[in-house]
C-alpha cells in the first residue's frame, strides 16, 4: 500500500510561516489528513513555544567592567603597525639591525664558540662507536687495551711498562 | 538619526572607536547571553563574546555588506563557542540552574511574568521547563546552536544558514532532530 512521505523537515518551516506558497499548501494539505504530522506539529509548536518564554537567562555582570576590559584586550592585541608595513619603516629595522648586531657579537666574544656538548651528542657518539666494534675487535692491539682495562691495568701503565718484555 | 549596524561597521572598519563602542553596547548582552546559552559558563561567555568583538574590530574591514551585520557578527561568536565547545569538550551534566554561578537562587519561573498563576501548576511547570533545556544541553552543537538562533534570537531559518555557514536545508534538518529528540524525552 502507498504510503504518504511525511514532510517531516519542512513542518518546522511551515511553523514558522516561511515556506513558498506552493511548499505551504502542500504541507497544509499533508498534515490535514495525516494525524502523525499533526500530532508531531502541535508537540512541536509547544516545544518551541515553552522554550521561548523561559530561556534561562545568564548571571548578570556589570556592563562598564565588561566593556573596560573588553577595551583592555583589545589596546593589548593592538599593534602600532600591522605585518609587512612595519619593515618599511627605516627607523625600527635600522634599531632592529643594530640589537641584532650586538647580540650576535655578546653570543660569540672570542670567535671560537664551540657548541656545548649534549647528552643527545654524546649518545650519538656511543652508538656510531658501537656500531663498528665489530671492525675495532680485529685490532690485537685494541684487544689488549680493552684488556687492561678490565684488569685495571691501564692507570698503571707508567708504572708497569719498565717491568714489560717486549 | 540612529546609525545603522552596517554603517557602524563600516565606520569601524576605519578605525572610528566610538562607531565600535556604539557596537558593542548595542550587542553586547546579546552575545554574552548567545554565548552563555551554547557554553553555560558565564566566565567563558564573558571571554568569548568580548573575543568576538575583537575579531569584529579586527575584521570589520571584510565585512561585505553581503549579509545583515547580526548575521555575520553572530557568525564569528558561534563559530569561537563552537570551537571552544569542541577544544573543550565537557560534556558535563550542565543543569539549567547553576547554583555554583551565583543566579542569586531565581528560577526560571520567578523569571516569569505569571503572577496569577497556581503556585502547584507553577512547580510543575517549572520542573518541565528544567527538564526541556537540560534536554536542549544534551543536544549536538549544531542542533543546540541552531535552535538557540532559533528561539532566543528568533533567526529566520536563512540566517541561521548563514550564521551556522551551511545550506537551509541543513537549518531543516538540525531543528528537526533537535525538536524531535527534545519531544521523545518530553514523552510526548
Amino acid at each position: 500500500m502507498w504510503a504518504p512521505r511525511h514532510p517531516d523537515t519542512q513542518l518546522i518551516a511551515y511553523l514558522k510561516g516561511e515556506l513558498a506558497d506552493r511548499d505551504h499548501r502542500r504541507v497544509a494539505s499533508h498534515v490535514s489528513t495525516c494525524a502523525e504530522c499533526t500530532r508531531a506539529l502541535e508537540d512541536f509548536r509547544k516545544i518551541l513555544q515553552d522554550l521561548a518564554t523561559s530561556v534561562p537567562q545568564p548571571p548578570e555582570i556589570q556592563w562598564g567592567a565588561y566593556r573596560a576590559e573588553l577595551r583592555q584586550k583589545l589596546e593589548g592585541r593592538r599593534q602600532p603597525l600591522w605585518g609587512w608595513q612595519w619593515l618599511l619603516r627605516p627607523l625600527p629595522v635600522a634599531l632592529s639591525a643594530a640589537v641584532a648586531g650586538a647580540l650576535l657579537i655578546l653570543a660569540f666574544p672570542s670567535g671560537t664558540y664551540r657548541p656545548p656538548v649534549t647528552a643527545d651528542l654524546a649518545f650519538l657518539e656511543e652508538t656510531a662507536v658501537a656500531s663498528r666494534l665489530d671492525l675495532l675487535q680485529q685490532y690485537s692491539m685494541l684487544e689488549r687495551l680493552d684488556l687492561w682495562e678490565d684488569l685495571d691495568v691501564i692507570q698503571h701503565l707508567d708504572t708497569i711498562q719498565p717491568t714489560r718484555k717486549s | 538619526m540612529e546609525l545603522s549596524d552596517e554603517v557602524l561597521c563600516q565606520r569601524v572598519a576605519n578605525r572610528d572607536e566610538a562607531a565600535f563602542d556604539l557596537l558593542v553596547e548595542r550587542y553586547q548582552e546579546r552575545a554574552y547571553r548567545l554565548a552563555w546559552s551554547i557554553l553555560r559558563d558565564a566566565e567563558e561567555a564573558r571571554d568569548l563574546s568580548q573575543e568576538a568583538f575583537i575579531r569584529l574590530y579586527q575584521a570589520a574591514e571584510s565585512f561585505g555588506q553581503r549579509a545583515r551585520f547580526s548575521t555575520w557578527f553572530y557568525r564569528i561568536l558561534v563559530n569561537l563557542c563552537l570551537d571552544h565547545r569542541r577544544k573543550h569538550r565537557r560534556w558535563r551534566g550542565v543543569l539549567v540552574v547553576d547554583r555554583s554561578e551565583d543566579e542569586s537562587e531565581t528560577s526560571l519561573i520567578e523569571r516569569q511574568p505569571a503572577p496569577f498563576q497556581d503556585p502547584v501548576e507553577d512547580l510543575g511547570k517549572e520542573q518541565t521547563m528544567k527538564v526541556l533545556w537540560t534536554a536542549v544541553d544534551q543536544l549536538s552543537p549544531q542542533q543546540r546552536a541552531a535552535l538557540l538562533l532559533q528561539v532566543q534570537e528568533e533567526l529566520p531559518t536563512a540566517e541561521i544558514a548563514n550564521v551556522l555557514k551551511c545550506s537551509e536545508a541543513t537549518v531543516r534538518v538540525h531543528l528537526h532532530r533537535a525538536l524531535s529528540t527534545l519531544r521523545k524525552l518530553m514523552g510526548k
